[in-house]
């Protein structure tokens, strides 16, 4: 019964996420949130001491969240990568060295290039929608295109932490080489 | 049915040639097409399904990220099939997401319709396929993807499989033609062979032609030679037969006129010493007479009437003969009168009451002088067989039966038994004793012999004592009216 529960609540996201009209916030960072869950299905992680010695799939929400409670019904009961998903929110980035996905909010500001420094190395995808965020060694970055969600790639980035982004995601992506399309609204 | 009982045996063959070819063909068109038609449309769906299940693959991160211009690129692919007119992706509630049609295609409208928890589907419409197809991630289900293809390929498939099954069935109806036509010079042509000879032979009797033996070696060959060897057989039997005949006919006829000769030899020779018997024992009876020795007279009076007899006898004998070989003549005789002087001359020989019924002028065509034997021969019987009768009655007529006419001679005398009528007319053959009613027995058959030259036939009719009728007739003569009669002592 759960699973049923959880496919509807899925399905309802998917239907939320493709409404979004970004006049409303709060579905963008719904749709946000989404494909936070999503990336992990197309993220695969070089073997490793520290990515084998992940327990659980964390998804970490470094700083302030303006996510909500949107990802963690979205994630409950979920696995990816054949482990439980867990969400978790924390201060720094340094306590996000064991998370898979660690989503930098825009309002770490000037903090983004220390979060970033804090990561370096690990295998931690790292995904913002602060501006430059690319530019600055972030990996995924989401960017708003005619009222899309849309996200943005630095495959360098990607490549050095021992990461490997299937082509699928990347085929969907708006770039993949680090920089943003002109005229994006962050 | 009409048309195929007035055929001949090549013909009905062709007409069953053709049949049974035109009605192979026609159900292995059917079938092929039936069964084309089903592969076809099924192999369409299975490629359908394929494509489905990439397109849905691609379209997965594209549905999960919100990327309709992916989807679009991913759908446009499908630009590579031509019988695709349009394909659309859904999302998981139902709102369309990204949509292809063939550019020169009208506009599809496609409806998902696929159920919840249904994977795949396809709905065949009037002239195109629809096959939908779920789309899932990690067993989730995000989307659908629908693909609309018509199936002109099938149509076309029937169409030139139509026109192929056509030229086959002309191809077929040829051979057929040219089969029945090997067939006429394998069968019929030697049938209608065989036919016509026996035609021949039972129509003009002609036993000498043949029927053409074929050069095959087969049942027809073998039919054809045996009614030749059937012929060869009934035509030397025949041969054989006619000889034989002819043969016979020789030695019967050389052995009659033996016959004649002989017996017409000793009636002839007969006569001569016969009348020096008769005129010597005159002579001496007149002597005896005279000598008064009554014993011997009445011995020399036998002697006579025996001669006498037998000059008779010999007369009758050389008639019969005469009548079996005189050349005949034919003319119109008066039969009325020649029956009239005969009558006349036996009422002058012995007066009796007698009533004779002449019928007048009853003409006919004959040899004169033996149609003169043949009515003294009657009305001679007639008068000796009813000397016996107080009132004789003798009559001579014609009547007309059919389309012939009937001479007749009728007395009232003593008749005769019908039971015996078959003898009548065999010489020497007779009904009555010699004391009764002296005779030959040799008058009717002379009359039989001379009526059966003239082809007539000759017949009688009697009971005891009551008379009897003798009726003849002679062919191309005809009574004439029946007018009057004369009566005369």
């Amino acid at each position: 019964m759960p699973r049923t529960v959880r496919s509807v609540a899925i399905i309802a996201l998917c239907a939320i996420a493709a409404a979004v009209s970004a006049q409303n916030r709060v579905s963008e960072y719904a749709v946000k949130a989404a494909y936070l869950f999503n990336f992990g299905r197309f993220v695969r992680f070089a073997p490793s001491d520290a990515v084998n010695n992940r327990r659980t799939f964390d998804i970490c929400i470094v700083g302030e969240d303006p996510l909500g409670l949107a990802l963690d019904d979205l994630t409950a009961n979920e696995r990816l990568d054949g482990k439980p998903v867990r969400v978790a929110r924390m201060k720094t980035a340094g306590e996000a060295r064991t998370c898979a996905i660690a989503y930098i909010s825009s309002a770490e500001g000037a903090h983004v290039r220390t979060d970033l420094d804090a990561l370096r190395g690990l295998p931690v995808l790292t995904v913002s929608d602060s501006a430059n965020f690319l530019q600055h060694g972030g990996m995924i970055q989401f960017v708003i295109i005619g009222n899309h969600v849309r996200f943005a790639v630095n495959l360098d980035a990607v490549r050095s932490a021992q990461i490997n982004l299937s082509s699928e995601l990347l085929k969907v992506a708006v770039s993949v080489n680090g920089e943003t399309p002109a005229g994006v609204r962050p | 049915m009409k048309l195929w009982f007035a055929q001949s045996i090549a013909g009905r063959l062709r007409v069953l040639v053709l049949f049974v070819s035109g009605t192979a063909l026609l159900l292995a068109y059917i079938s092929f097409l039936a069964f084309d038609f089903y592969s076809l449309r099924h192999n369409l769906i299975d490629s359908l399904e394929t494509q489905a299940t990439i397109i849905g693959f691609n379209s997965e991160s594209a549905l999960l990220f919100d990327d309709q211009q992916t989807a679009e690129t991913t759908l446009s692919a499908l630009r590579g099939a031509p019988s695709i007119l349009a394909a659309e992706i859904f999302r998981a509630d139902g709102r369309a997401f990204a949509l292809y049609a063939r550019q020169d295609s009208a506009k599809q409208s496609i409806v998902p319709k696929l159920a919840v928890g249904q994977t795949s589907a396809s709905w065949i419409q009037d002239r195109s396929v629809l096959l939908g197809h779920a789309i899932k991630s990690d067993g989730k289900f995000i989307g659908s993807v629908y693909i609309l293809a018509e199936t002109r390929d099938i149509a076309n498939r029937t169409r030139q499989f139509g026109l192929l099954s056509a030229a086959i069935l002309l191809l077929c109806f040829a051979i057929a033609l040219l089969a029945t036509s090997t067939m006429r010079g394998l069968i019929i042509r030697p049938l209608e062979n065989l036919a016509e000879t026996a035609h021949v032979v039972s129509r003009q009797k002609d036993y000498s032609v043949r029927a053409k033996v074929p050069r095959r070696r087969d049942e027809l060959a073998f039919l054809v030679q045996s009614f030749n060897e059937m012929l060869d057989e009934i035509e030397k039997g025949r041969a054989v037969l006619e000889q034989k005949v002819a043969e016979r006919t020789a030695e019967l006829s050389a052995a009659n006129r033996e016959i004649e000769a002989f017996s017409y030899t000793v009636a002839h020779d007969l006569r001569g010493p016969l009348q020096q018997v008769a005129n010597i024992g005159f002579l001496l009876q007149s002597n005896a007479v005279n000598g008064k020795t009554p014993e011997a007279s009445a011995l020399l009076g036998k002697l006579v009437s025996a001669t006498s007899r037998m000059s008779s006898l010999i007369d009758d004998l050389l008639n019969l003969s005469r009548a079996g070989t005189a050349p005949l003549k034919h003319v119109q005789v008066d039969l009325s009168a020649i029956a009239r002087t005969i009558l006349e001359n036996l009422v002058l020989g012995d007066k009796r009451h007698i009533e004779t019924v002449i019928a007048d002028s009853r003409v006919a065509i004959a040899d004169e002088g033996l149609i003169t034997v043949v009515l003294e021969n009657l009305l001679r019987n007639a008068w000796k067989y009813s000397s016996r009768k107080d009132l004789a009655h003798i009559e001579f007529g014609c009547r007309d039966m059919g389309d012939e006419s009937v001479y007749f001679v009728k007395d009232n005398g003593a008749g005769f038994d019908n039971a015996y009528v078959d003898r009548l007319f065999s010489p020497f053959q007779r009904l009555h004793s010699q004391a009764d009613f002296p005779g030959t027995g040799v008058g009717l058959a002379t009359v039989q012999r001379i009526i059966a030259r003239h082809g007539g036939r000759v017949w009688a009719t009697g009971s005891v004592d009551r008379g009897a009728e003798f009726c003849f007739t002679l062919p191309q003569s005809k009574c004439g009216r029946e007018t009057d009669s004369e009566l005369s002592d």
